[in-house]
């Protein structure tokens, strides 16, 4: 008989409609509470069956953390701002198109208008085995199916990879660490804000979770600051098909060039290991050097130095070489004789 | 299963002098459901728009008619119209000989009459309709052939009595099998940094017979070449081979082409030669483009790379960066569902 897996099991659905009950709620519930966003991430788990929260606090309902308003230091984006708002906000068009580029080549137009700036940052791997829900490493287990020289390990990390080899899968988060973008964080001990990078965490950290939000914490807003508006962006997205898909792995840069030469940069990756990572070295090698196609090769090497294929994967490394060149010496047509 | 023959077909001219032609096939947005009748307005002399199609219930009084499937319906179908249509137009000279006089084979069936070759005596079809009922039995649809399927002779018996009922078998020749042949022709732009590539130009040549309804054909010859290149660009299951389990479990996983992947530039062509065993000179297509538009898209990433990166489809990046960096193929020839 055929697994039924299109019937969410039952929950208490808790509306709140400001960020004050909301908290409240999520302190009550603890790790009872399942957050739900715009519920693409969710949506799965749910209907599948995997993950059976007993209460689902639904933020959809607090304009409070819908908007994207102008600051003194850049603009503040609500964490439920959808992907589409952000993709057509005029400031962010004029400003930080890195993130409106990032954010348009997420899925699907469908999806980015109910997807959120806050649930993509957000979103939970998407690894075959972890979200099938096999009872692996981030699940709380002890082992690591995809790991192995027969596991489906195609879309996996080449970098970092410590017990357990699953991606991020988001594009704007690259993007938001390029812009050197604060994420605002309301806790039961207040209000925190941190810089983009250490928002996502590696399984060095905490093997269950892409992101440090605990039960009780939301995510309020994204701040980008004008440090690097208008900058020279760059980004790249890999993935199978022209729409829908995860990244196989995205690039995201922001460039300010004197003469022809790298004043200074911000450059990230994500689809190489378990979070997105900032290339603090690439970044430090091409400074003050031309932005060209031979400094491009050089950072390309040196960022994937240390990488490590598994069975499927080795291509993401020529891949995350040439998207990092790239970013930085442009796209030229490749001379080739077959 | 493509090239069956020996189904059934029934048509009312009703008192109306309108032509009610009852079909049997399933509609599956092909629009054989409608066209493949179009035989019935020619043989007949009656406009199109006089024609009245009933479709989609079985419990319409419909005649036996093939599947839906198989690239079959537009032969198996065009040829059952067909002789229906030439057993209307046989009744009409039979009735015209018996009310005014003369043999059947001197009169003739067009612009809506049947009369006398030459010019002369003649009735309407909306005549010789209110004439078949007077007459009654095999031309109003009290008697019916002994050769027809029983389906057919029940749905004619419901309908007895509303006009000059035609109801007939298939039974023309058929030397040899029935095939239809596409040629598919595509040309791709191959990113030898990412893997990427786009379908530059598509072109599918179909010899499929008689052209019935030309839109309804570039319908069919372009869809189902995309589901053809689907196989090429990214469809496919995901298995894992240790625990034999199906790891793509919904649409989105394993893959089907999206509009975003479909060539810009698509073209269908036709040869429009008739088929010589089969009246109308119609054959079926469906099946036909899926192999040819596979077929193309691998050969041309072939010629781009040359035949040492792959052996099976889909070709993504991962296939193509990973042979290229190597300097030869990388994929295990007989592994898929990765």
């Amino acid at each position: 008989m055929a697994v039924i897996r299109d019937v969410m099991p039952a929950f208490d659905l808790l509306q709140p409609s400001s960020i004050a009950d909301a908290q409240k709620l999520l302190q009550q519930q603890g790790s009872d509470g399942w957050v739900l966003a715009g519920g693409m991430d969710s949506f799965d788990w749910l209907k599948d069956r995997i993950k059976k929260p007993k209460v689902v606090v639904d933020l959809s309902g607090i304009a409070e953390l819908k908007g994207i308003r102008s600051t003194a230091e850049g603009i503040e984006i609500g964490a439920m701002t959808t992907l589409t708002e952000v993709v057509e906000h005029p400031l962010i068009k004029e400003k930080f198109k890195l993130l409106a580029d990032g954010a348009e080549l997420v899925a699907s137009p469908q999806i980015r208008n109910q997807g959120t700036i806050g649930g993509n940052v957000s979103q939970d791997a998407r690894c075959w085995y972890y979200r099938a829900g096999w009872p692996c490493y981030r699940a709380g287990g002890n082992i690591c199916y995809a790991d192995t020289p027969e596991g489906r390990n195609r879309e996996h990390a080449i970098l970092h990879a410590e017990r357990c080899v699953a991606v991020n899968p988001s594009d704007t988060a690259p993007a938001l660490i390029a812009l050197d973008a604060k994420f605002v964080i309301r806790t039961p001990k207040g209000e925190r804000i941190i810089d983009a990078e250490d928002y996502f965490i590696g399984p060095d950290i905490d093997i269950t979770s892409l992101h440090i939000l605990q039960p009780g914490d939301l995510l309020t807003a994204v701040r980008v600051p004008s440090t690097w508006a208008g900058a020279h962006f760059y980004f790249e997205k890999v993935r199978d098909r022209n729409v829908w898909d995860f990244p196989l792995l995205n690039v995201a840069s922001a460039m300010i060039v004197s003469g022809n030469n790298i004043e200074r940069i911000r450059i990230a990756v994500n689809g190489a290991a378990a979070r997105p990572l900032r290339l603090r070295a690439v970044e430090d090698a091409v400074r003050g050097r031309p932005a060209n196609a031979a400094t491009g090769e050089m950072a390309g090497k040196l960022a994937v130095q240390g990488a490590v294929p598994l069975q499927f994967n080795a291509y993401k490394i020529p891949l995350m070489r040439n998207l990092v060149k790239r970013a930085i010496g442009g796209v030229e047509e490749a001379t080739w004789t077959s | 299963m493509g090239g069956t023959i020996g189904f059934d077909g029934i048509l009312i001219i009703k008192p109306d002098g309108r032509v009610s032609i009852l079909s049997g096939i399933g509609n599956l947005g092909t629009e054989s459901v409608i066209d493949v009748h179009r035989v019935a307005a020619e043989v007949l002399g009656v406009p199109w728009e006089k024609c009245d199609i009933t479709w989609g219930d079985s419990s319409k009084n419909l005649p036996f008619t093939c599947v839906s499937g198989g690239s079959q319906t537009t032969h198996a179908m065009t040829r059952a119209a067909h002789a229906t249509a030439m057993d209307a137009r046989n009744k009409l000279q039979e009735l015209a000989a018996k009310k005014l006089g003369g043999k059947p084979e001197s009169y003739d069936v067009a612009n809506e009459r049947v009369s006398r070759k030459g010019g002369g005596a003649g009735m309407t079809l909306a005549q010789a309709a209110k004439y078949a009922i007077q007459v009654g039995g095999i031309y109003d649809g009290h008697e019916v052939s002994p050769d027809l399927n029983k389906v057919t002779k029940a749905s004619v018996a419901a309908i007895a009595g509303q006009g000059l009922i035609a109801a007939a078998k298939d039974k023309y020749p058929r030397d040899g099998a029935t095939f239809s042949y596409v040629a598919s022709f595509a040309e791709v732009e191959v990113d030898i940094e990412t893997g990427k590539y786009h379908i530059v130009d598509f072109l599918a040549s179909a010899d499929v017979g008689s052209v019935i309804h030309p839109r309804a054909l570039g319908g069919q010859v372009l869809g189902r070449s995309i589901l053809g290149i689907g196989h090429a660009i990214g469809q496919k299951w995901v298995f894992d081979p240790r625990y034999g389990a199906m790891l793509s479990t919904r649409f989105s996983q394993s893959k089907p082409p999206t509009i975003l992947d479909v060539p810009v530039n698509m073209q269908w062509a036709a040869l429009d030669i008739p088929d010589p065993e089969t009246p109308v000179g119609a054959r079926g297509v469906g099946e036909p483009p899926v192999g040819g538009g596979c077929a193309s898209i691998l050969n041309a990433l072939s010629d781009a790379l040359g035949d040492e990166i792959f052996r099976r489809a889909p070709v993504n990046a991962d296939t193509i960066l990973t042979s290229l960096e190597a300097g030869r193929p990388m994929q295990h020839p007989l592994m898929a569902h990765i």
